[in-house]
């Protein structure tokens, strides 16, 4: 029993997703403002993959990053298109893997920050076979930064949570879901 | 779902820990010891070692990729100084001056490694050294 079942549902759900989508874009766009040593990104564009991850489905998450990789290797290439794809596809994989083991008994602190960490994990991987030498000298700077970054776009999520709650767009259909079955 | 949790301290002190003990096991964030040369690598091989000991700033580019431009400072370290890449990670990571230091340009795979002088004898650069000599012998017969 999933939610967005009639077709009235699913047209907005498509339209949900795109609106999404555009966010993410939008916000990696802003991003690029901030100054950062070390070309470390906070990853604001994971709230989003968040959001989805925690009121859509699972899949609608992994499309927002395949969508995002794409848009990527459209605009800067192949190398840094199959970077943000490997670190978008990890971090969705490690956070819905959180989340269903956890039955949602989990924070959304750890499961930002594991996601953080986990794309940051797969880009270091994914240079260092590109290169063809472990970039060792990168990886705790990846590491920090994936725990300081997680927290940050946690924060942030928390912060929006009560304007999506007005919108009606926070309502969480997996919990619902679980309660439905479990009757 | 709650916001966070007591538990999530435990686990993000782990992975911070975790963090720590690569950094001192990989080397690079401590002092700088001994005489260093740097190491330019494209598509994974050794194309150019500069020592690090100038008295005079200079730049210089490789033939492999000359979009890709470094600098030798006078205090004794190395950085990106110029790259075509997006997202400018190598230029960004600045000045080298630690054995074990990389800076990396993934889109134009080249990366410069900083090694000391004195681990001449280790096997890797014993190979690198023999693929070096190799390289020149090779130059000499273009010559």
């Amino acid at each position: 029993m999933t939610a967005f079942q009639t077709r009235k549902e699913k047209i907005r759900k498509t339209a949900l997703l795109g609106m999404i989508f555009a966010l993410a874009i939008a916000l990696s766009f802003l991003e690029s403002f901030i100054p950062s040593p070390n070309g470390i990104k906070l990853g604001l564009s994971n709230i989003v993959v968040m959001y989805a991850l925690f009121f859509l489905e699972n899949r609608d998450a992994a499309v927002l990053a395949v969508l995002k990789g794409l848009f990527v290797f459209l605009l800067k290439g192949a190398v840094a298109g199959a970077l943000s794809l490997s670190g978008g596809l990890l971090s969705v994989t490690v956070m819905a893997i959180l989340i269903t083991v956890t039955r949602s008994n989990i924070s959304y602190l750890l499961v930002s920050v594991a996601g953080a960490v986990a794309h940051n994990l797969a880009q270091f991987t994914a240079a260092s076979i590109i290169l063809r030498t472990p970039l060792w000298y990168y990886l705790p700077l990846l590491l920090f930064a994936g725990v300081g970054a997680g927290i940050v776009t946690s924060i942030l999520l928390r912060l929006t949570l009560p304007v999506l709650g007005k919108l009606g767009l926070s309502q969480n259909t997996k919990d619902s879901c679980e309660r439905t079955e479990s009757k | 779902m709650k916001f966070a949790r007591k538990s999530d301290i435990i686990i993000i002190l782990a992975i911070v820990l975790v963090g720590i003990a690569i950094m001192l096991g990989v080397g690079g964030f401590g002092q700088a010891d001994g005489s260093l040369k740097a190491e330019i690598y494209y598509d994974s091989e050794l194309v150019k070692t500069v020592e690090l000991n100038t008295t005079e700033e200079y730049s210089f580019t490789i033939p492999q990729v000359p979009e890709v431009e470094f600098t030798v400072y006078s205090d004794g370290s190395i950085a990106f100084t110029h790259s075509d890449c997006p997202d400018q990670v190598c230029v960004n990571t600045g000045k080298l001056n630690k054995p074990g230091q990389i800076a990396a340009c993934v889109p134009n795979r080249v990366y410069v490694k900083i090694v000391s002088n004195d681990s001449e004898s280790d096997m890797p650069d014993i190979i690198i050294s023999a693929k070096k000599t190799w390289r020149d012998a090779e130059r000499l017969e273009n010559i």
